[in-house]
């Protein structure tokens, strides 16, 4: 198995990231002053003290952008420098450009603004209320849910809240721009989606798209952060850069990063539950309020995931889901790993753990029986096929024995009155493809040069999870040569152009089967010379370990001689492969389609300990069955599950963004009071069991898509714990609201008795949590 | 103001320029643009540029420590020998074991935590006394953020070169290691690189007087926060080392946190003062952060100040009026200043032995390790036969600085050990604090944790004689 492709060049410190790359003499720093206020009308911008500080050449503002200045994936409604108005605190203000970082930063400190200000609203209800919504709201829904309430034997409903999560991706937000001859840039970015930066720096100059060069060569983590936040902060770059005529870098520091990027949106959602005397699911109702912040951004391609996603792996024959995405004062969030649809499965979990709780029984039994099967009905109008919920948690009780894991917890909560265990089964569905479906098209360029190496670009671009390594090991495994004999180049648009961002778990499929498109263009036309020159059949011939075989012996004729051969008879030793994913439709106007190529499916099972005396709790076993296909690299895909998992156990538990109601600052936004997870979070035992899988048909070599999906357990360890919470404290009204830090843990353990215990009537406190 | 700074990097002599209070950081990356470390948070806690930070140790060994170098001021490492990724590569282009480890165990993903975390792995096996276990590997990576991995591949990294040190001799010398492989070959030339070191550099001597310099170097990019002039401490060898008194210790404000945990003397008196500590920050600030430091700062969540707070602890104040000697309660009075003059330093702090004292220290913080403290608290008592000789209750979190629980203590002395004492206690508890809403958690929460906490501390220190059943009453079932 190869190892990762980057590792080597990591860990000697060699591998270069944006501002690593040698700097040119006269290289300018950028910094920019962003909103002290959440919301407000500009009245004016006074930069005269900027200016006059040392070291500074430049200072910019909405109105010295030569293109045009305003921006957005979905709808430009967010100018790069503030223009007018202000709706969320960092909003880039000013732009200055100085001869070294310390006195940019210090330069725009020295910036004042005169803001009207206006109210602030940080609650999406509130702005829903209001009417005060990015695009329309949404229904996803099938079957007749009103007609059906009456029929059930069972209905619970209530309220589920879930906080954002900053995505902390090491490396901050960063490019640098040189200005090119004719008007246009080339920028070094750090993005995830190298042809929506170039579209925002060629608006931003007012050049056409041809005049632009975005060039990546990897990101230090990305995870969602890097596909949209990136696009201003290249295309300010770029705008300082044609401005000044000198090359300009803009980094941000991870407080500024921190306060005024985009990040996970933060859910209220209202949730309807419906079941037979059985246990069957007859009917699920939810609102989701999506909690956008002060522009569109990606916002509504998140809340459509949301919808995709909100029955999670349930067959629900009756079904209405609305969502709405809600303009508050908030930076505006943006995609990450998961994209809506962990927020969307929390809330039908958390209604079938309430129903369970309800009925005195497990909720595992309750989610085992109502898990799709071939031929059910996804509320999108898309027929369940080659369904494997079934088959993972099969695997997940062969392996782990939940029944097991569940008498043993019983057994130790009868035992212990200060300690107490919980358990969770989460079973997930993610549909692969991206729901808006032009995108799901991958590209790569292939050159074998005159030696035999070769080298291969595509449109995916590296950020960790392995796309390189795996894009190696496909053009390795088509020209049958060992993966050493493989680079893949930077990412860019000269290169490669029109590419979808590197997302939606999509990157490998797309662009690895584009790869293979490639590779079998030439390797075709490699061994049709080959075949002409040996005079023998080309379906005779193959290429294994850079030996040309016929008929499966070997036929005196190494891979390097055959290329140089090749080349000496011009023979076309590069080629392009393109992929659109077939069969792929999705029509918004009535919310139906076959929106994906396949789904991944798996089960997890969290099991935890809590310290009821103190409210601390410790992880300490998760075990998945994942359906991952036939894995391209096992360890690669490993890396991402344990990755994906604890990830989403920091979002349910230590990670607690915060923004305050009054004000709208994120009030957690440095490293010292968010806390991601270290190493001591992780699960004392990780189990993981991969999906012995005939393969997937879509996915190249079979493979399936792995970035997404383990992130969507993350839900389980909220369970597990609020279930060994109930276990302390049975009667308590917990409600379901995440993430569950150790304040909430203790809080609910001591639920209904807290007055006492502190042995006063509490003084009400203001809540600043939004 | 620029002054002259030498040290050792990597294989040379260094002359550096610039700013004392340059962060080490950013004269490395921003000014030498030497460019595998690098810049994840400039606040200490991503460990991303992490270096080895080497000086001789008390008994003229040089020791090497993984820091953070954007907490330390350039200043601060004249005479030393600073390590960066570069220098921990071969020269022939090869991967140390180390580093075959992390490639091998799929450790690095993104790679931009990963040159840190080389060297954090490196000190591990710099400083390895025997075959480290899974413990001594998170302690390792314990100062690192990664948000790929999940730290499994890292976990795995860190067993591989377990396995390597296990194959040697521990503790192992820099020669083994360097036959190892588990460091390049120039290592076995270090000392002789040394003897071109200016061993007594001119340095800058007044000033902002500067311990580990942890605290405020986190305050925002270090360049504009940092004072114009320091006076480092680190160079006043009165400052450092435990020595003993007799009747007690002599501790010096310069002990680092770390080695406060490996002192075999503090654990005579804190038995569990390793395990205590393991969650305040992290190695690579532990390296760094001193006693003194957390004492004078004084921060309203300090967890060496409350240990020290419930040990009696007494301060040596030197100035330029002489030595003094004060209670550390007592240094604490106010709570918007501490009882030290601008000319003066604490020196070191005294602790008495008391071989029939028994001690228990408490602490919550949102992430589990390598976060502040959200509550804190430590007792230590002396019991004989059923009854409460005298206890010392400190408590952080609730206030603006740590504090003795006075009322409880109080309460709780020459009082038999019963449910009527304990709870009596608890109803006490409220009285001297005033904790306030902020990130870390709400009020109402933070005094519902110290009376958690509290109770912790009894049914650690008087185990049975607790009836928990009754001092917490089942909530339902």
């Amino acid at each position: 198995m190869s190892r990762h492709l980057d590792a080597e060049f990591h860990v000697r410190g060699t591998s270069r990231y944006v501002d690593d790359h040698p700097r040119p003499e006269n290289m300018l720093h950028l910094a920019v002053f962003g909103s002290p206020v959440a919301h407000g009308r500009i009245r004016s911008i006074d930069t005269r003290a900027a200016q006059a500080a040392d070291n500074v050449v430049a200072v910019f503002t909405a109105d010295d952008i030569p293109g045009d200045p305003w921006h957005g994936p979905v709808v430009q409604d967010e100018a790069l420098l503030a223009v007018g108005e202000v709706r969320y605190i960092g909003q880039p203000i000013v732009l200055i450009a100085a001869t070294d970082t310390a006195s940019a930063r210090r330069a725009a400190a020295l910036v004042t603004v005169d803001i009207e200000a206006r109210e602030i609203v940080t609650d999406p209800r509130v702005a829903h209320a209001r009417g005060d919504l990015f695009g329309v709201e949404r229904t996803f829904a099938q079957g007749d849910v009103d007609a059906v309430w009456a029929a059930c034997a069972t209905v619970v409903e209530g309220t589920a809240e879930l906080a954002g999560q900053e995505h902390v991706y090491m490396e901050t937000q960063r490019a640098r721009a040189y200005p090119r001859e004719d008007g246009g840039a080339q920028v070094m970015a750090s993005t995830q989606g190298p042809t929506m930066v170039q579209k925002c720096v060629a608006r931003a100059l007012g050049v056409a798209l041809h005049r632009v060069e975005i060039d990546v060569v990897r990101l230090g983590g990305g995870f969602g952060g890097k596909e949209d936040n990136a696009n201003s902060i290249a295309s300010l770059a770029a705008v300082a850069a044609r401005l000044t005529g000198r090359p300009t870098e803009l980094v941000l520091d991870r407080a500024t990063d921190m306060r005024i990027t985009g990040k996970r949106h933060p859910y209220s959602s209202d949730y309807r539950l419906g079941l037979s005397a059985d246990g069957d699911i007859l009917a699920f109702e939810a609102r989701h309020y999506q909690n956008s912040g002060g522009y569109t951004e990606l916002s509504p391609a998140v809340l459509e995931r949301t919808l995709f996603t909100s029955c999670n792996t349930y067959r629900i024959p009756n079904f209405r889901v609305h969502a709405a995405c809600c303009r508050t004062n908030i930076v505006p969030n943006t995609a990450f790993r998961g994209f809506g649809a962990a927020q969307g499965l929390w809330v039908i979990e958390c209604a079938i753990h309430h129903a369970a709780e309800r009925l005195g029984i497990a909720p595992e039994t309750l989610k085992r029986r109502n898990l799709v099967h071939d031929g059910d009905w996804f509320p999108y109008g898309q027929q369940v096929s080659h369904e494997h919920a079934h088959l993972c948690w099969e695997a997940a009780d062969m392996q782990f024995d939940l029944a097991g894991i569940r008498t043993d917890i019983e057994a130790f909560n009868a035992d212990n009155r200060l300690v107490k265990k919980g358990m969770a089964v989460l079973p997930i569905c993610h549909g692969v493809s991206f729901t808006k479906i032009p995108l799901n098209q991958g590209q790569a360029l292939v050159h074998i040069y005159q030696d035999g190496s070769v080298t291969l670009s595509s449109g995916g671009i590296e950020m960790g999870q392995g796309l390189s390594t795996k894009l190696a090991a496909i053009a390795a495994r088509a020209f049958g040569l060992p993966v050493e004999r493989i680079t893949v180049q930077s990412t860019n648009t000269l290169r490669t152009a029109n590419m979808g961002p590197s997302a939606a778990s999509a990157t490998t499929d797309l662009n690895g089967n584009a790869v293979l498109v490639a590779a079998q263009k030439i390797r075709d036309r490699l061994l049709a010379f080959a075949a002409d020159r040996l005079g023998v059949a080309v379906d005779t011939l193959d290429i294994v370990d850079a030996r040309v075989t016929q008929d499966g012996t070997d036929a005196a004729w190494a891979w390097d001689d055959l290329v140089a051969q090749a080349f000496l008879n011009r023979i076309n030793l590069s080629d392009h492969g393109f992929y659109a994913t077939p069969g792929i439709a999705f029509d918004p106007s009535v919310e139906k389609g076959q929106a994906f190529a396949y789904h991944v499916y798996g089960t997890a099972v969290f099991e935890v300990e809590v310290d009821c005396l103190r409210g601390t709790y410790r992880i300490e076993r998760v075990s998945v069955a994942h359906d991952m296909g036939r894995p391209l690299n096992e360890a690669v895909d490993i890396g991402q599950i344990e990755g994906g998992l604890l990830q989403g156990i920091g979002w349910m538990t230590c990670e607690d963004l915060r923004f305050d109601r009054e004000t709208g600052a994120c009030t957690t936004a440095t490293h010292a009071s968010y806390k991601v997870p270290g190493v001591y979070l992780v699960p004392d035992d990780i189990r993981i069991h991969l999906l012995e899988d005939p393969g997937n048909s879509i996915g190249p070599y079979s493979s399936k898509a792995v970035g997404e999906p383990p992130f969507l357990y993350a839900p389980g360890v909220y369970f597990a714990l609020r279930e060994a919470i109930r276990a302390f404290n049975s009667d308590a009204e917990l409600g379901f609201d995440a993430p569950m830090t150790p304040e909430k843990t203790l809080m609910q353990l001591y639920s209904g008795r807290i007055d006492a215990l502190l042995g006063d009537t509490p003084v009400p406190q203001a809540r600043t949590r939004t | 103001m620029s002054v002259g700074i030498e040290f050792l990097l990597n294989a040379h002599v260094e002359h550096a320029h610039a700013g004392p209070t340059l962060a080490l950081l950013d004269y490395l990356r921003d000014r030498r643009r030497i460019v595998g470390i690098k810049e994840g948070c400039h606040e200490g806690d991503c460990g991303a540029c992490a270096v080895l930070l080497g000086r001789p140790g008390a008994d003229g060994v040089w020791v090497y420590r993984s820091v953070t170098a954007c907490l330390v001021p350039l200043a601060d490492v004249a005479s030393c020998h600073v390590i960066t990724i570069e220098g921990l590569n071969r020269a022939d282009g090869a991967m140390t074991a180390i580093q075959r480890a992390i490639v091998d165990g799929y450790g690095s993903q993104c790679g931009y935590c990963t040159p840190g975390i080389v060297v954090s792995f490196t000190e591990l096996a710099l400083s390895a006394q025997r075959m480290p276990t899974r413990d001594d590997i998170r302690r390792a990576l314990g100062g690192h953020l990664c948000r790929c991995t999940g730290y499994g591949g890292l976990l795995r990294a860190g067993d591989l070169i377990a396995e390597a040190l296990g194959a040697l001799s521990l503790p192992a010398n820099r020669s083994a290691l360097v036959a190892a492989d588990l460091l390049p070959a120039w290592f076995d030339t270090i000392d002789t690189l040394r003897e071109g070191l200016d061993p007594a550099p001119a340095l800058v001597s007044e000033g902002v007087p500067l311990a580990g310099s942890t605290d405020i170097y986190t305050r925002g990019p270090a360049q504009a926060a940092a004072p114009e002039r320091l006076r480092l401490l680190s160079r006043e060898p009165v400052l450092h080392g435990i020595q003993d008194t007799g009747d007690g210790l002599r501790i010096g404000a310069m002990t680092t946190t770390r080695e406060l945990m490996e002192s075999p003397a503090m654990a005579a008196i804190v038995p569990t003062v390793a395990s205590d500590l393991l969650p305040v920050a992290a190695q690579t600030i532990r390296n760094r952060s001193t006693l003194g430091g957390n004492i004078v700062t004084g921060a309203h969540n300090a967890d060496l100040a409350t240990i020290m707070l419930g040990l009696d602890a007494t301060l040596e104040i030197v100035g330029s009026a002489g030595r003094r000697e004060l209670a550390l309660a007592d240094f604490y009075r106010d709570a918007t200043q501490v009882d030290l003059a601008a000319d003066e330093i604490v020196a070191a702090l005294h602790l008495r032995r008391d071989p029939g004292r028994r001690v228990n220290f408490e602490r919550v913080s949102k992430r589990s390790h390598h976060d502040k403290a959200i509550v804190n608290t430590f007792m230590a008592c002396r019991v004989v036969a059923g009854r409460i000789e005298y206890v010392r209750l400190a408590a952080a979190g609730i206030g603006a600085r740590p504090q003795r629980l006075r009322n409880v203590e109080a309460w709780l002395e020459k009082r038999t050990i019963d449910q009527d004492t304990l709870g009596g206690a608890l109803d006490r508890l409220g009285v001297d604090i005033a904790p306030v809403d902020d990130y870390q958690g709400s009020a109402r929460y933070k005094r519902l944790l110290l009376r958690q906490l509290v109770l912790a501390h009894f049914l650690v220190l008087f185990g049975d004689a607790v009836d928990m059943e009754a001092l917490t009453p089942e909530v339902a079932s």
